[in-house]
Formats: C-alpha cells, structure tokens, sequence
C-alpha cells in the first residue's frame, strides 16, 4: 500500500492546532452519530425477530393487533404443539443427525484439499480447483433429479446417507475455496525455518499451520453449519417423513397450520435459535475467521 | 481462548444431540399412504378409518405422509417410481399430473378392483372420466381408470348470513341481482367479495367462477380434454374477463387482494367479518365452521351469467386414491382405497364438515346448516351436468395471467389472446 | 514454494477424499444434468433424444428472457447495494474503540444466519396492506399498497428483502478486512488532513479490494442462483415480474414436468455464472500482477 493522500494537505498544521475542546466534541458528537446508525441498522435487523417472538406466544386472534404488543397471555403452548403436534422433535432429531456429519466430514475433507491447493503446485491444479468451483455455480434445481435417481442406485435413496453426502460433496466445495486461501496466506518464512529444522511435512501441518488456521476453520464452521442446517430444496425432494430437517418441516406446516400463525412462528423459532447460538459464542472468531478465507480469493 | 472456543463448539453438538432417540422397529407389514389431508381437523378423521382398516387387519401398519397439494405433485413421480415409494397415494387429475404418471406407467389401472368393489357407482361416470387417462398419457376424460376420490369440491360463494340480513340482502337468483349486491355491500363498509391472489392460485377460481359464469360446459370440457377445435378465444371468456376486471376496479374485491395471502389473510379477513361473501372452495368449510359454527354462514353458487338453469360452476372430485404400478400389496392398497371412499368415510367426513363425494344421506342434513348448504349446492350441479373444471390443468400458466388482468398490465382482450396462445402452444 | 510441499502425490492423495465424494454426489448429477439437456424427458419416464432442440427454444423463450432479466435487476440489491452497505457499516464500526460492538456484530448478521423459509414468514407479513411497513409508511405520508402483489414494486419488495439478508455477509467481509488494514495509514492520512470520506476512498476501500472481490462473487453467485426467496416470498409472481431462472428450471422441471428443458435451462445459467466469475477472479489476479 503506497498511494498518497492526495489534497487538504496544506491545512494539516492548523487542524492539529486548534483547541483540544473541539476536538473531543466533535469526536463526541461523531461517536453519538456512529451509534445511531449503528442502532437504526439493528432496528432493521432484529425488529421483524423481536415481532416473530412475540408472534410466537400469542392467539391467532392476537395476531391483528400491534405486532409489536406483548401478548395478553404468554401461550407457551405453541412451542409445545410445535414440538409435539407438528413433528418438529423429529424433524430437530433428523437435522441433527444430518449437520454434524456434513460439517465435521467438510471440514476434514476441505482442510485436506485446502492444504493440497495452498502449498502445493501440481500438474492440473488450477483445472482442478475450477472444477471443484463448479459445484458453487450451477443451479442445484436442475442437478437434484439425477442426484435422486443416482441415489436409487446407490441404494441409498431413504437412507441419511442420500441427505448427508450430498450436502458434504457441496461443503467440499466451498471449504476448499476457503482453506486454500487460508493456506495461500500462511507465512513461508515460518514453514521454511522449520523445514530447515527437519520437520516433516506432517509436523509443519500440525504444529505450525493448523493452530494459524483455526480462525477459518472456526468460521468455516459456522458458514457451513448455518448452510446446511437451513438448506432447504435438497432435503424436500430427497428426504420423506421424519427424516425431513427442520425447514422443510417449517414450510410443510403452510397448509396445517395456515391459520395458525402461531404455531409457524413458534417453530421458526426452533429453526433459527441453534445458528443464532452457534454465532454469537464465535462471532469474534468468526470475524477474525473471515480475513484468512477472503485473501486471495 | 482457541481451545476454549472448540470446548464450546463441542458442547453445542452435543446439546444439540440430546434430542437423539432411537426410533421404532419395523412391523410385518407396511402400507405407505400418501395423502394431501395436512389441516388440524382433518388429522382426528383420518386417524378414525386407519384406526378401522388396522383392526380389520391384524399385522399391517399404515404409514401415512401428508403434504399440501402442491408438495404433493413435485414430489409424488419420484416417489412413485421408488421402490420404497406410497404403495397409495393421491392423484392430481389433469394431463400434467394423473396423465404424466400414466405415461410413465407408474399408476395401475383400476377398472378391475373398480368391478370387484362396484366404485363405479360411487358417483357419476362423468365424474370418473376426470380421474380416468388413456393410456399414452396425452389426455384425460377416458381411457382406464386410474384414482378414486372421495371429496367433492364446489367453488362458489360463502357468505355471513347477518351481513345479509343486516343489508336486506337475499341470495341471488340472476348474475344481474348478484352484481346489484356489490354496490351496497361495498357502500356498508364491508369488503364485498374476499380474494387473496398473492400466490396466484386463488385467481384460477375467483375468475375461473366468472368465466364459468360466462360459459357452457361443452366451451370448457373441450378446452381442459382437448376436444377437437378446442379454443379460450370465445365469447364468454372475453365478457367474463372484462367483467372480472370491471368488479376489481370498482373495488368489489378485497383491498389490497394482489398482496393478500389466501390461506392467513383472506381466510382472516372472511372470518373476521370484514367482507360479506368469499369466493372460493367447499373445502374451506372445515375451518370456517371451527372458527364461527355451523349456522352463521351459508353458501350459494354464483347464477349464470348466460341464463343457464343450473349455473355451471368450477368443482369436481378431490384428488384421486391410486396405486403404485410397482406395488407389492395392490390388493390391500384396493382394500384400503374402498374403506377411505365408503359410505362410511362418506358420514365421517361430512361429520368432519367436508363435502363427500359419495351422495349424503338427505335424512343427516340440517337445514340452515353450512353443510347442508354445500351437500346441496353439490347435488345441484352434479345432477344438472353443470361441474366445472380449473382452468390450471390445461394452461399452467393461467395463474400468472389472470394476475396480469388483475393488475391492469394487459386488457381483457389482451387476456384472452395470451390465454388462447399458451393453449395453441401446447404440445 | 517450500521444499517440503513439492511433491505432487502427497497433494493428489490430500484430494483424493474430497474429490471422490464430490465427483460422486455433484459433479456425476451436473453431467448427467448436461447430457438430459439434449433430451425430451419427463424426469420420470424414458428420455428421448433431441439434439440442439432445447437450446433452440430456451433463446426463444420470452420467460427466459424475463427470467434472466430479473436475475440482473436482483444483482442491484444482492450484490451492489449488500456492499455498499456492507462498506458503510464497517467502515463506521471500525472508527476508534466503541462500547457495545458485540452486540452490533452480532445482530447485524442475524438476517443472514436465517433460513428462508423464517425470512419468507416473516416478510410476507411485514409487506400486506395492513401490515408493519405499511403503518409506517403512511406515518410519513406515503400511500399504503400491497407490495409484493404490486406489478411495479413487487421486485423492488423481493429485492429488498434479498438486501436484508445478504449484507451481513459482506459486512462481516469488510469488518474483517479493515481489521487488516495497518493502523498508521489512517494515522498518516489524518495528519495529512484527510477527511472520513478521503479515509475511507484512499486507506479503507484500496486496503480491502479482496474482500471486495470475494463480496462480489459469492453474492453475484447468490443473486443469480435464488430460488427459496423468491418461492417464498412471491412464487414468481404477480405475473412473471419476479420470476427468476432457477425458480423456471424448478417449475419446467417439477411442475410441468419438462425435466430436459429445465436442464438446458440450467446449464445456460450456471455458463453465465462461470464467465462472470472466471472474468471477475481473472481481473483480481491482473490487478495483484499490477500491484506488486
């Protein structure tokens, strides 16, 4: 980074002279402008939640009112026929079963071929990397009925296996986008003095460039475990009865409970409250995370 | 901190593992039974003739999946070419639907258990000519029988018989006192005609009824079975366009309709009693009698625009109960179809304030009843000939375009012209 | 590159793996997705063998057209204006140390941890006649009207819920990114009198041009892929106004039951995705040639 400044250069001694009073109110009066946009945004963000909470405990009959008043009685009896009457136990069990496969397998496999395509030059490389792209382009509504009758033959098709390997061949793709680039950013110098002190290749992948990584792979995590928990068109045509996750679930209950908006919102609830958890305890990391899978991208 | 972070990423796979139980072993033998019956009221009925059919026999277990009808035909030609697919399932009528399962020969035919279980006489051969496909798949109306219904549907009127009484209103008996009726509805502050059409569907009905309004029967059967000379570019559907458009510009709809939602917002707004009447289908009586009773609502057939005697009316028979041609058990899936189109589910479902296909016990009915209402505005058009068909079976663009009229984007005449250029260029 | 990763067969055993399963479950379904593409099918019964004939019609296809024609306009509110916004907000949450910015990190991103499915719900509401937005509106003096239904503002109401969601994501991009960004440039640019804008023009926004490109592409990719936003927020309509591509292979495919048109569909879309993005990550690299 070499650019100049160019402009209201010539000023620069006086600015820094005027009175510190000054200074620090205009540097207060900006932290105040800084919040309120801050808050506006989160307004926008959160209200239409804070609405779907509320939604979640009151009567159908309620529903015409403010969405933003509080319910008159606090109906937790939505959450219960949710879980109960509309299957979501089930429908939590099989999204359970189904993400942490997908992310614990992902993350395994996308380190690996991160680590091949970061540190490695070998012939076919780039063909190979824009093949494993494609996954991330091409529209998945037209690819998911040979998927379906791919499954058929395996026979797999019923099983978790036709949810699960799917969606771990689709992580694949992504992560190794995201841990190449993570590998592309490590420092040689690093690995050269350790080569140079006879470390195997597999000492150099363990103790110096998997603690460097982890901040991708913690957001690597999160990115794939949001993805997968909410994937939605891959579970409804592949997935029957209780193996089907939440969100198909949630959209399945349109007609059950169309008149019951309650119900919905209480189980969008259960949907979204694990992802919501899962963030906040890594947002920092995350962050953090995020540097190493965007450089060199 | 890191390995702090990664204790943490553990204990939430692990919480999240806790609702982990083992699930239930298999039985001798299953019957898997796809079925588009997904509202709370429906669930306590169904569960009843199950209940029956696995007392009647012992070692069968019924696995039963409900999906609204839309999920149901994306998902049901997959299914039904899967080993482990419904062994029943209900079958949307129409070539897109019922026909393309036929061509693909996923169906069995039923003419044999039709004789064995005498279902001919369920209902009119008229009406087991929708759920009947001739054998390359290319068109409905004859051809072997494929599907079993046992749910009639109308689409016509509901109205709040208060509203009317409050307004001096009676049913109408021409289109002419029908239209007459918008006005001073709409002067009293109500919502003279409830219509959500966000998702497009409910168009097919709301001006599929005009249209029908506008037209004979033989105008229609030759368009949705591709009758020779078969065309939308007639008369009535010009006239029945404009006067569609005519009643949304002069605000006889529901405020707002082309972002309204039909099953939350417009059925909100009827129950609530902000409209006087809602155009749509018997199959919203269940809910409207569990929200406001069996006698604060009746239900009329919007009259002939064209003076017919019995006003020709979109309706017809639910979806079908077919068969897997693969199935291992065809003869218990025949068994289990004529149990859920009997008689008996016949008095259990209208119990249940559905409308059934199988002609109702006249002795059962309350008069002044919702129910009653319905059985009778059945009876009127199945025995006059006078059923329906929606306009979507053919032209699966047809929501979108009435939309289009709705939304003032094409004239009616435009209309029209589209409508007959989609149907020109069908296959 | 180092000595240690030099040879070739430990990097193909490394891929080997991942590249078994994805070669099984995605890239096996894209070929056969290329080869139906040429055949009449539909998705369910024997295909037969047409040629070129789906591709003649797909340029035919006003729908097609219409279709990618909103995939573009989407690019407006998934892509352009996500990182416009994305910049904004992290350039003003990156300005000195404030208390609080947990919070703000975290709820800002909350649209984009949802499911569809929720943010269809929930917008679907806040947009009828009756509803949130609508009560506030008209508190400012604009017209109620039924958004999503709306033949002219029905893909701006789609649009905007697509901005909702996705600039939370490059948000959290540029947070990072500025993060990276050595604090004594901006001291330098402050003693050299440079305003918040100058800040942001010559020290922020050259100091995350990766992030920016990595922004662009993943929500590029986003916006010409949507399918479950607009399924649930409008199923395309009213009309075909907010119709997209992948909502008109899903309904060629699945509900008219035409699974090798819907194909052919779907593999001139995913061949617009590829260029854009090869030509976006080429100009990347050229510009990295330039820069050092």
């Amino acid at each position: 980074m070499s650019r100049v400044v160019p402009g209201s250069t010539q000023n620069g001694a006086t600015t820094f002279a005027s009175s510190a009073r000054a200074a620090s109110l205009r540097r207060s009066s900006r932290t105040l402008l800084t919040y309120v946009i801050l808050v506006v945004f989160l307004l926008i963000a959160l209200l239409p939640f804070v609405a779907i909470i509320l939604t979640a405990f009151k009567t159908p009959l309620e529903l015409r009112d403010n969405p933003f008043s509080l319910p008159q009685v606090w109906h937790f009896e939505n959450f219960t026929e949710a879980w109960e009457g509309a299957r979501f136990a089930a429908y939590f069990r099989s999204s359970v079963i189904v993400v942490i496969p997908v992310v614990i397998i992902s993350m395994l496999l996308s380190t690996m071929s991160g680590f091949a395509f970061g540190m490695y030059r070998f012939p076919g490389d780039n063909i190979l990397l824009l093949v494993i792209l494609l996954g991330l382009m091409v529209p998945f509504e037209a690819v998911i009925i040979p998927l379906w009758q791919l499954m058929g033959d395996l026979g797999l098709r019923n099983t978790y296996w036709a949810l699960i390997l799917p969606q771990i061949a689709l992580s694949f793709a992504f992560g190794t986008f995201w841990m190449r680039a993570n590998f592309k950013n490590m420092p040689t110098e690093l690995i050269d003095a350790a080569v140079v002190d006879g470390c195997t290749t597999w000492g150099v992948l363990w103790r110096i460039l998997f603690p460097l990584s982890r901040p991708a792979l913690l957001s690597l995590v999160v990115l794939l475990f949001m993805w997968t928990w909410n994937e939605f068109f891959l579970i409804l045509i592949m997935a029957s009865g209780d193996q089907r996750t939440l969100p198909v679930g949630l959209a399945l209950l349109r007609g059950r409970y169309s008149a019951n908006v309650p119900v919905m919102a209480a189980g969008s609830i259960m949907l979204f409250t694990p992802v919501l958890i899962l963030y906040a305890f890594f947002q920092r990391s995350f962050i953090r995370g995020m540097i190493a899978g965007a450089l060199k991208g | 901190m890191m390995k702090k972070q990664l204790l943490m990423l553990f204990v939430v796979f692990a919480l999240l593992a806790i609702p982990l139980l083992p699930t239930a072993a298999q039985d001798q033998v299953t019957l898997v039974v796809w079925d588009n019956y997904v509202r709370d009221a429906e669930q306590a009925m169904i569960e009843t003739l199950h209940a029956q059919f696995e007392a009647a026999h012992p070692g069968v277990t019924i696995q039963r999946e409900s999906y609204e009808t839309s999920d149901l035909t994306t998902l049901l030609p997959r299914a039904l070419s899967d080993a482990g697919g419904p062994d029943v399932a209900m079958i949307n009528q129409g070539v897109a639907n019922m026909g393309a399962l036929v061509a693909a020969n996923l169906l069995l035919p039923l003419n044999d258990y039709a004789d064995q279980y005498d279902w001919w006489s369920r209902y009119g051969m008229g009406l087991h000519a929708r759920n009947s496909v001739v054998a390359d798949g290319s068109r409905i109306g004859s051809g072997d029988l494929y599907g079993v219904s046992n749910i009639a549907e109308v689409v016509a009127i509901f109205y709040h018989k208060d509203v009317f009484e409050e307004l001096g209103l009676s049913i109408p008996t021409t289109f002419d006192e029908f239209e007459a009726m918008l006005p001073a509805i709409k002067e009293a502050d109500y919502t003279p005609i409830t219509f959500g059409n966000l998702d497009a569907w409910p168009g097919i009905h709301t001006y599929g009824a005009v249209l029908h309004s506008y037209s004979t029967p033989q105008q229609i059967d030759d368009v949705i079975f591709g009758n020779e000379g078969a065309t939308f570019d007639f008369e009535g559907a010009h006239l029945s366009a404009a006067k569609f458009k005519e009643w949304i510009d002069a605000g006889y709809f529901s405020n707002g309709f082309e972002g309204m939602d039909n099953d939350v917002a417009a059925f909100g707004e009827f129950a609530n009693k902000e409209s006087a009447m809602w155009l749509a289908g018997s199959w919203n009586s269940g809910p409207i009698i569990a929200s406001l009773g069996e006698e604060a609502v009746g239900f009329f057939l919007l009259p002939s625009a064209i003076g017919a005697e019995t006003p020709y009316t979109i309706g017809g028979i639910g979806l079908g109960y077919g068969i897997r041609a693969t199935s291992e058990n065809p003869d218990l899936a025949a068994e289990y179809i004529d149990l859920m189109t009997s008689s008996d589910a016949a008095a259990l479902l209208f119990e249940n304030d559905y409308l059934p296909a199988v002609a109702v016990d006249p002795s059962v009915l309350t008069e002044g009843t919702l129910t009653a209402d319905l059985v009778n505005a059945w009876n009127t058009i199945s025995s006059g000939n006078a059923v329906g068909h929606y306009l979507d079976w053919t032209l699966p663009d047809a929501g979108a375009r009435i939309q289009e009229l709705a939304g003032g984007v094409v004239t009616p005449d435009e209309f029209v012209a589209n409508m007959e250029a989609d149907y020109m260029a069908l296959p | 590159m180092d000595s240690a990763f030099r040879r070739p067969f430990q990097a193909y055993l490394l891929l080997l793996p991942g590249l078994v399963i994805y070669a099984l479950f995605v890239l096996l379904p894209i070929v056969s997705t290329v080869r139906y593409s040429f055949y009449d099918w539909t998705g369910f019964s024997d295909p037969t063998y047409i040629g070129l004939d789906n591709y003649a019609e797909l340029i035919r296809d006003p729908d097609v057209l219409k279709a990618i024609g909103n995939n573009l306009f989407f690019v407006i509110f998934y892509t352009i204006i996500p990182i416009v916004l994305g910049l904004f907000l992290a350039s003003v949450m990156s300005r000195g140390r404030l208390k609080g910015m947990v919070i703000f990190r975290t709820g800002l991103f909350v649209p984009q941890v949802m499911s569809a499915v929720v943010v269809g719900i929930i917008w679907r509401w806040l947009f009828t006649l009756d509803g949130p937005i609508n009560t506030l509106l008209q508190a400012v003096g604009i017209e109620p009207r039924a958004w999503l239904g709306d033949f002219v503002f029905a893909p701006y109401a789609v649009g905007a819920v697509g901005t909702w969601v996705e600039y939370g994501l490059c948000m959290v991009l540029f947070l990072a990114g500025v993060q990276n960004i050595d604090e004594e440039l901006y001291d330098a640019a402050r003693v050299m009198g440079a305003n918040a804008w100058q800040q942001f023009r010559y020290v922020t926004l050259p100091g995350l041009r990766q992030q920016i490109v990595v922004a662009f592409v993943l929500t590029f990719i986003a916006a010409l892929r949507v399918f479950d936003l607009v399924f649930v927020l409008t199923n395309g309509g009213p009309g075909k106004q907010t119709l997209v591509t992948s909502m008109l292979v899903y309904e060629e495919t699945f509900e008219r039951n035409r699974a090798g048109y819907g194909a052919a569909i779907a593999v001139m879309l995913a061949i617009i995705i590829v260029v854009v993005s090869a030509a976006v990550f080429r100009y990347q690299s050229r510009q990295d040639a330039e820069m050092v």
